[in-house]
């Protein structure tokens, strides 16, 4: 007898969740973060729906203030895969030059992500919508669902969700109404680290450790991605090695230092480490209580 | 052998040797060789008699706990803390150990530049020069640069008889040993440079070092030459992004800056 | 214990390479409030050190404000989740948490204890491999820890462990221990549980949690740990048992390539292996067994695999493919154990949606043959089934399907109930066995069919449904249609109260679930007269929206005609011919739609008439027109 090992059993469940949606519902899409959970998603799909390519489009929800490397990557792995791409952003929030710098984080995160992500959805009329958040990241994501419904309006009722018996997914929905799907649900920061390790998974550059020009915000390091960064009068940026634990807009990512620049350094790394991965989103610095805010204004 | 790791008796015994050797008329370079001690230590020897006869040629016995400075007491450190921020009186780019000696001397405390460099090793201050001509057999990103932007600039700068500089800016990271003792610890920043025979000259700052420090580090580095050219390998400031380093460097030609590259961003790490 | 730091700090690649070969263990923790069961896994996930210090720095700083042990770490709030439960210190849902050693990847499925979450617990089970029963020492069984052992026997667990806990509070006593083994053992022979183990511990003080400590030198079974490291998954099992693949999706990119999507239910499969695709019963062989990363020489229970066959037969989403020898059973009747999970209650006779692995068709729940007590267990009559009510049920679905008895295989046997309306997934079931072979009863073949009778009387079959408020006039308005209708020659029958209640359905009463089970009865009756190639016309309140649409799905598409006799209830009200609007208001008739019971007006009806707007004569010649232009009649 063969028993199938942890990554094996995550990774056959996340396939199953994948072709359940493809299989129910009429017009599925895939959020594409360009992070590494994004990239171990795609990766799934890609082997659910082999030798064809992963029968739906990729969306991401760009606020134009991505890092560049992420938008290299994300183009390179569209045309790699062969899937198309879809970019979305908020043309009330390029009306408004809505940045994080002016508007803060909040409004920012707000503007460009959360009612950007509902003007696609609703444009593109999309009925379910795979996304990369695990259960793992954040004490009150212990309890979503794998498939997790949302009004018309994109609202989550955490006190109106199904129960999830064994594999059975019910995808049923009334018109308008819409679904995200999580398939990494039960996976968490080391099981993706591992399986991006032993599957050979391209990820951004930027979580490997390099000198980068970076200043400090309130005790955060802030990459100098482009020119509109603004510096404080006089300011000189300094190269310094660092690499990021997980990706956003690069105003509002921090930086760690970090030696790291292979696979198995960063995984050492985040083993050691003393701090989880979150730590490094300014949006987060508020309340506990303010992902679960979030999760039902439709944010994820 | 290297004179670092000679016997206390051993090495005094060569100093001396060093010292006679030099009042026989021997080049420091001549004296290094025949007695094997580095041409710092030579010139340090030599210094020290002319300073203090024979008796001050010989080292204190060495194998103190590092950070434990000789006679660096806590209104010494202070002191030393306070020029470090500022910039010397002298036209110096920037703090010699010798410097520094002196200006502590000026505030009442007796210590040697060998001391010094002792405080500033045990609070990692005291960054290697960077192995440039290594880089002229390197292959890669960083190998290609120093052979097509640096070594043409030193070589034409050189020419002239213009100064040749390294230097940068970094973040020192003190033992934790050295940080009990240099409290408030704040991270400090160090603008450093490493002249011809690798004299380090230094700042010590509690934030990052703003235009205003690079200027005048480059104004004093330009005003030393006198006329001739400078060129300056400078490592860890991303000066791309500040249009006022543009600027001066334009109205300032014979300034030759050489910023170590931010390495493009390879996709595979396998 | 559970990441050596030491290997990764000096060879992580050493311990990425002995990592990548860990097994999963799902398991659930039953308990309630104060039986120490968040502290059991907080300890868990604190010990295997997958605490970064923010978390931790959070949990201090809560176990101020909420900690409920003096200011020491309360390891208990690093298991609570949504901010408004905090503030109940209670936990409502099932949890899902994670941590590794270097033997298993572990996720726990917490529930809570409370009596109404039944439900919680039975989805949190599900997917579990073992279940941890907390026992406080002090108590002893509790009434709950029954109700929790019966849930777990009826959800098929194989592996339980009694956890003893608290045992320093009651002086690590090995008598104490053994009087409470001796009580749920007996208990549990009821049950029918096998596998169970006990484990005397305190999680507090972490006695036989990770490590023995020297306490209970009296025991020498596993420490808890030591038990989820080696227990065994229930995918083992299920690679001994007979080949089973629903098929989830298939994958046709071009014309050369038709793969068959799926996770392997049970038992193994290799290129060659004889198969047959069920429930239609064609029989193949595997081509190939392909995958992204090459084709593989064998696939086993668990693992999600395209299969290519030798033949081209038909084959689509919600066939199985069995091994030959041991095909699954096929039927469409069934004894079953049901688990409502709904507010509104499991109505005997209405139409679900039924889903069971990859296939979805409609079921109606024909009897419930008793509603189990979980407190006592005793077995009661039931006519409906609540929250949380547990009951065992015959089931009668709309099509044959292949299946399993749940207890050999959870994947082909259980399944989930959905409220066609709602959308909702009202219940969770287990199938027991086939009433009756499927195989046995062909449907009769007939030569006179629905067509033929339909031509001889020159006519289009269908169900006229009018439906409306009492007093609404849908009575009238048959009538006079009935009579044009006969006029034009047509053949018509008409079905309404008068007919219908003193007859056929005179057993019924005005409940909820008589009112299912009348207009049940109404749609099948239609549906046989349709079948004599007659135009039914009926008369009925018909008030709730899944009863009329599971008589629209009895007949064929184009077939049902919903009429909407919309009169505003004001207006029935006044207009009330039979005076009942009267007596409902002074109370004495119960269950009076639009005074104290619904009715859901149809949303898409086909013909919609406005009583306000026209008189009963306009109202039917309104709709013989509308008839004819749909060209049910000439």
């Amino acid at each position: 007898m063969t028993s199938l090992t942890h990554l094996q059993k995550l990774e056959a469940e996340s396939i199953q969740i994948m072709r359940e949606v493809v299989a129910e519902t009429e017009n599925p899409v895939m959020l594409y973060s360009v992070g590494k959970d994004s990239a171990v998603m795609l990766h799934l799909a890609r082997k659910a729906f082999a030798p064809a390519p992963p029968p739906f489009p990729l969306l991401h929800v760009d606020t134009r203030w991505k890092f560049r490397a992420m938008y290299e990557f994300r183009d390179k792995m569209a045309e790699e895969t062969g899937m198309d791409l879809i970019v979305h952003i908020n043309p009330e929030g390029i009306e408004k030059d809505i940045n994080p710098f002016d508007h803060g984080s909040a409004i920012h995160t707000d503007v460009m992500k959360t009612e950007g992500l509902k003007q696609a959805l609703d444009k593109y009329g999309f009925d379910a919508a795979f996304g990369g958040a695990r259960r793992d990241e954040e004490k009150s994501r212990a309890k979503e669902r794998v498939f997790s419904f949302r009004t018309a309006q994109h609202r989550w009722d955490p006190k109106n969700q199904r129960p999830e018996l064994w594999r059975l997914f019910n995808t049923r929905k009334h018109k308008g109404e819409s679904i995200r799907v999580f398939p990494l649900s039960n996976w968490t920061e080391l099981d993706i680290w591992q399986y991006i390790y032993l599957q050979n998974i391209p990820i951004v550059p930027l979580y490997y450790s390099a000198e980068r020009p970076v200043v400090e915000r309130d005790g955060t390091l802030i990459m100098v991605d482009d020119e509109r960064m603004p510096l404080e009068p006089g300011e000189v940026p300094m190269m310094r090695k660092v690499r990021f634990r997980t990706l956003g807009c690069y105003p509002l990512t921090g930086a760690i230092e970090s030696e790291a620049d292979t696979l198995p350094a960063i995984i050492q790394e985040m083993l050691l480490t003393k701090t989880s991965e979150r730590q490094g989103r300014v949006i987060d610095n508020d309340s506990a209580a303010s992902m679960e805010k979030k999760k039902q204004e439709g944010y994820f | 052998m290297k004179a670092k790791h000679l016997s206390p008796d051993n090495l005094n015994e060569r100093r001396l040797q060093a010292v006679r050797l030099r009042l026989d008329g021997h080049t420091v370079a001549e004296v290094a060789t025949r007695t094997g001690l580095s041409a710092p230590t030579v010139s340090a020897a030599w210094r020290a008699f002319r300073e203090g006869g024979w008796e001050a040629v010989p080292v204190r016995p060495r194998g103190r706990k590092v950070g434990q400075a000789a006679r660096l007491d806590a209104a010494a450190q202070q002191v030393l803390g306070e020029c470090l921020r500022e910039l010397p009186e002298s036209p110096e780019p920037a703090w010699s150990s010798r410097a520094l000696a002196d200006a502590l001397k000026d505030a009442g405390h007796e210590v040697s530049p060998r001391a010094i460099d002792h405080w500033l090793e045990a609070h990692d201050l005291k960054p290697e020069p960077m192995a440039l001509e290594a880089l002229e057999r390197k292959r890669g990103q960083t190998g290609r640069w120093y052979r097509q932007q640096v070594a043409p600039v030193l070589k034409e700068v050189g020419k002239v008889g213009g100064s040749l500089w390294q230097g940068g800016v970094r973040i020192a990271r003190p033992t934790q040993q050295a940080a009990v003792e240099a409290k408030p610890e704040r991270p400090r920043y160090q603008l450093y440079l490493h002249g011809k025979r690798g004299v380090l000259y230094t700042r010590v700052l509690t934030t990052p070092p703003m235009v205003d420090d690079y200027l005048a580090l480059f104004q004093r580095l330009l005003d030393q030459a006198e006329g001739k050219p400078v060129a300056l390998v400078f490592h860890g400031a991303w000066f791309q992004a500040v249009p006022e380093i543009g600027r001066w460097l334009e109205w300032n030609p014979s300034f030759r800056l050489l910023p170590w590259p931010a390495l493009g961003e390879a996709c595979d790490r396998r | 214990m559970a990441h050596s730091s030491d290997m990764i700090a000096g060879d992580i690649e050493g311990y990425l390479k002995s990592h990548e070969h860990k097994g999963l263990l799902r398991f659930i923790t039953c308990g309630s409030v104060d039986d120490g069961k968040s502290t059991l896994i907080g300890r868990l996930l604190f010990e295997s050190k997958l605490l970064f210090e923010d978390q931790l720095a959070a949990i201090e700083a809560d176990s101020k404000k909420w900690g409920t042990q003096g200011g020491e770490m309360d390891f208990a709030l690093l298991v609570d989740g949504l901010a408004a439960e905090r503030e109940q210190g209670i936990t409502i849902d099932v949890a899902y948490r994670f941590f590794s050693t270097d033997k298993r990847k572990f996720i726990v499925a917490d529930t809570p204890g409370h009596e109404q979450y039944t439900r919680n617990m039975v989805t949190g089970a599900s997917t579990a491999d073992a279940a941890i029963l907390m026992v406080d020492a002090r108590q002893g069984i509790l009434p709950q820890t029954r109700r929790h052992s019966f849930l777990m026997s009826l959800i098929g667990m194989r592996h339980i462990v009694v956890a003893i806990n608290k045992m320093d509070l009651v002086e690590y006593s090995k008598d104490r221990f053994d009087e409470i083994v001796e009580e749920y053992r007996e208990f549990a022979k009821q049950l029918g549980l096998e596998d169970i183990t006990f484990i005397p511990m305190s999680a507090l003080k972490g006695d036989n949690v990770i490590e023995h400590g020297h306490h209970m030198p009296w025991y020498h079974g596993p420490t808890l740990m030591a038990y989820l490291e080696t227990v065994e998954v229930d995918e083992e099992r299920l690679q001994r048992q007979p080949f089973r693949m629903p098929v989830q999706w298939v994958n046709r990119p071009n014309l050369d390539f038709r793969g068959f999507t799926g996770m392997i239910a049970s038992g193994s499969i290799k290129p060659g292996d004889a198969i047959r695709v069920q429930p239609s019963g064609q029989s193949s062989t595997i081509k190939q067994i392909y995958t992204f990363d090459g084709d593989l020489d064998e696939a086993i229970a668990g693992q999600s695999v395209t299969l290519l066959l030798e033949d081209e037969i038909d084959i689509s989403r919600g066939d199985v493919i069995s091994g030959v020898d041991q095909p699954a059973e096929i039927a469409d009747q069934f004894e079953t154990s049901l688990v409502w999970m709904h507010d509104e209650p499991l109505l005997p006779g209405r139409p679900y949606l039924m889903k069971l692995g990859t296939q979805t068709m409609s079921a109606t729940v024909t009897d419930i043959k008793y509603q189990v007590n979980v407190n006592t267990l005793e077995h009661t009559a039931a006519k409906q089934l609540d929250l949380n009510g547990i009951g065992v049920c015959t089931l009668s679905l709309n099509k044959a399907v292949a299946f399993d008895p749940y207890k050999e295989n959870a994947d082909t046997g259980g399944f989930i109930l959905i409220d066609r309306m709602t959308n909702n997934t009202v219940g969770a079931g287990m199938l027991h066995f086939a009433l009756r072979r499927s195989q046995n009863i062909h449907m009769q073949h007939v030569d006179i069919d629905k067509q033929a009778r339909a031509l001889s009387k020159a006519q289009q079959p269908a169900v006229l449904w009018f439906t409306g408020l009492s007093g609404a006039g849908k009575s009238t308005i048959a009538n006079l249609v009935e009579k044009k209708l006969h006029a034009a020659g047509q053949h018509t029958y008409l079905l309404d109260g008068d007919n219908v209640r003193h007859g056929l359905n005179r057993d019924l009463g005005f409940t909820d679930a008589d009112r299912v089970e009348n207009i049940r009865r109404v749609g099948e009756v239609a549906k046989l007269m349709v079948d004599s190639g007659l135009i039914v016309l009926t008369a009925f309140i018909s008030p709730f929206r899944s009863e009329r649409q599971m008589a629209r799905d009895l007949v064929e598409e184009g077939e049902f005609i919903e009429i909407f006799i919309d009169t505003p209830l004001n207006v029935a009200e006044d207009r009330d011919p039979k005076g009942l609007y009267k007596k409902a208001r002074r109370g004495e008739l119960k269950n009076f739609t639009g005074i104290d019971s619904d009715y859901e007006a149809p949303e898409n009806p086909e013909i919609h008439i406005k009583t306000t707007e026209m008189s009963s004569d306009e109202a039917a010649d309104a709709i013989v027109e509308m008839l004819r232009k749909r060209q049910l009649i000439s």
